[in-house]
C-alpha cells in the first residue's frame, strides 16, 4: 500500500472501521511509514479532542424535567381506544416477547440444524438459515453465502445465545461472514468490547506456530500474542481451529477477559 | 353515554402502561441527555435550539420507541433521530442549491486536500487547547462534515450509525470524517498559532 492510498483510510483506521483485509494493510503500512504514523497519531488526537470535548458539556439543568413534562404531555394526550390497543400490541414488553420468541425459534431450529456436523449442511439449508438471519438480526451480516467459512460463522452466529462466542459476557457479536486472508477461507466475526471494534478469526487447520508472536498462557492453553502499534493480536487452538483476536486493546486486557473455554466445547 | 363509560373501563389499563412505557423509555433515554445536548449545541450553536432539538428528538424516540431494537445501542439511536432531525431542518431552510454547492466544495477539497501538517510526536499542544477552542473550530466546519466529525466522537457509534443519521452512504462518511478531521486540525493550529502555544520545530 502507498502512502497517498493509506492516508485516505487513516481516520476510518483510527476509528476501527475498516474492512478486516484494509485493516491489516492500512496496519502494516503505519509500522513502516514513520510519516503515515504520525499522520495517524493526529487523526486520533483529534477524535479525542473532539471526545473530551464532546463530554465535557453537560446540558442545562431542568431540560431532562422538561424532556419528562413534555413526554407526560404526550401520554396523556388524547389517543382513541382504537390507537391504544394498536399500541399495546406494539408496545416494547409485547414486541421483546415477541421477537425474544421468533428469535429463540429461529436459532432453535438452526440450533437443531447444526447439531450435525457443520459438513453435513447443506448449501440450500445455509442459504435459507441467512435469509432468515437477515431478516431476523439484522446486525448479522453475510458477504457471501458459500463456502466453509460461512458455515463455520453461522454455526458460532447461531450458537449466540446459548454459548457466548469466546466465553465472556462482556463481547458482544456485531457481525459474522467469511473472509479470505491468504488465500485461506476463515470465518470473520466483529465483536464489540466495551465499544471498542474487534474482529475475530477463526482458521480450521492452522497450527499455532504458524502465527507469528510470544508464547503466552491464555488460560485456555498456549497462545500467541503480538502487538502492533496500538494494536494487539492474540492467537490461541481450541480443538481443531486456530482462534486470531485483533483490536485496539491491550493484550493482556484479551486475555483476562477471554475466560475459561466456553460451555460446551 | 355507555361508550364513553366503555371507553374509560378500557383506557385505565393502558394508561398504565402508557405510564410504564414512559418510565423505561426515560430509564433508557435520560441518562443520554448530556451527550445528546453537546452534540446539539454544536449542530445548532445555541443553547435554545439546541435544548427544543434534543426536547424533539427525545419525544420521536418516545413516539417511536418500539420500533428501537431493545438491547442495540439508544445513544446511537437517539443521536441518529436528533441528527435526521435537523439536517432535514437544515435542508428544508436552505432548500436544494445549497446541497448542489456542497459537491463543489466537496470536489475542489479533493483537489487541494494537502496533509495534516506534520505533528511531532509526543506534543502536546493539543492538550493545551481548550474545549471551548475545539468548540469553536467545530462550529466553522461546514454541516457537512462537522457532523461525522461530531458522532464519530461518540463511543460506540458506528459508521453505519451515522450514515444512517445522515441519509448518506458510508463511503461519505468516511471521506468526509478524513477531510473534516483535516479542516480541524488546520483550524486548531492556526489558533494553536495565534495564541502563541506552538514553540520550537512545531511552528513553521
Amino acid at each position: 500500500m502507498k502512502c497517498s492510498q493509506a492516508r485516505k483510510y487513516l481516520s476510518a483506521f483510527v476509528d476501527n472501521e475498516l474492512d478486516v483485509a484494509t485493516n491489516i494493510e492500512v496496519l502494516e503500512h503505519v509500522e513502516m511509514c514513520q510519516g503515515c504514523a504520525e499522520q495517524m497519531e493526529a487523526h486520533k488526537r483529534l477524535k479525542d479532542a473532539v471526545a473530551s470535548y464532546v463530554s465535557s458539556v453537560k446540558a442545562p439543568a431542568g431540560l431532562r424535567s422538561r424532556i419528562s413534562q413534555r413526554l407526560s404531555t404526550a401520554v396523556a394526550n388524547g389517543r382513541s381506544a382504537y390507537a391504544l390497543w394498536r399500541e399495546t400490541l406494539r408496545s416494547p414488553w409485547f414486541r421483546i416477547v415477541a421477537s425474544a420468541a421468533s428469535i429463540l425459534a429461529v436459532f432453535t431450529l438452526a440450533f437443531w440444524q447444526l447439531q450435525t456436523p457443520p459438513a453435513g449442511l447443506n448449501q440450500d439449508t445455509v442459504s435459507a438459515h441467512v435469509a432468515v438471519l437477515r431478516d431476523q438480526v439484522p446486525a448479522f451480516f453475510f458477504t457471501s453465502d458459500a463456502g466453509r467459512a460461512t458455515r463455520l460463522a453461522l454455526f458460532w452466529a447461531n450458537r449466540k445465545p446459548a454459548v457466548p462466542l469466546i466465553g465472556s459476557e462482556d463481547f458482544e457479536l456485531v457481525g459474522a461472514g467469511p473472509a479470505e486472508i491468504e488465500s485461506r477461507n476463515v470465518g470473520h466475526f466483529a465483536l464489540r468490547y466495551r465499544a471498542v471494534t474487534l474482529s475475530m478469526f477463526v482458521f480450521e487447520g492452522l497450527p499455532l506456530n504458524m502465527v507469528g508472536g510470544r508464547e503466552v498462557e491464555t488460560g485456555r492453553g498456549l497462545g500467541k500474542v503480538e502487538k502492533r502499534g496500538d494494536m494487539s493480536i492474540l492467537a490461541w487452538r481450541n480443538g481443531a481451529f486456530t482462534y486470531i483476536l485483533v483490536g485496539r486493546i491491550s493484550a493482556d486486557e484479551l486475555i483476562k477477559k477471554l475466560g475459561p473455554v466456553p460451555v460446551g466445547k | 353515554m355507555f361508550r364513553k363509560k366503555k371507553e374509560l373501563k378500557d383506557a385505565k389499563p393502558v394508561k398504565t402502561e402508557q405510564r410504564d412505557r414512559k418510565v423505561l423509555f426515560e430509564q433508557e433515554a435520560l441518562p443520554h441527555t448530556d451527550a445528546m445536548y453537546a452534540v446539539a449545541l454544536r449542530l445548532t450553536g445555541n443553547q435554545k435550539e439546541a435544548e427544543d432539538l434534543v426536547q424533539d428528538a427525545m419525544l420521536r424516540g418516545f413516539k417511536f420507541f418500539e420500533r428501537f431494537e431493545q438491547g442495540t445501542n439508544i445513544k446511537a439511536w437517539l443521536l441518529k433521530i436528533m441528527t435526521n432531525i435537523f439536517l432535514n431542518n437544515v435542508k428544508r431552510t436552505a432548500g436544494r442549491p445549497s446541497m448542489v454547492e456542497f459537491e463543489t466544495v466537496e470536489d475542489f477539497l479533493g483537489e487541494v486536500e494537502d496533509d495534516l501538517e506534520g505533528v511531532p510526536s509526543g506534543s502536546s499542544e493539543f492538550r493545551e487547547l481548550l474545549d471551548q477552542d475545539v468548540a469553536r473550530a467545530l462550529d466553522e466546519l461546514p454541516v457537512e462534515y462537522r457532523t461525522p466529525v461530531l458522532l464519530s466522537a461518540i463511543e460506540g457509534l458506528s459508521y453505519r450509525e451515522i450514515a444512517q443519521a445522515m441519509e448518506c452512504p458510508v463511503g461519505t462518511v468516511m471521506s468526509r470524517l478524513y477531510r473534516g478531521r483535516k479542516m480541524l486540525e488546520r483550524t486548531l493550529r492556526s489558533y494553536a498559532r495565534t495564541i502563541g502555544f506552538l514553540k520550537g520545530e512545531g511552528a513553521r
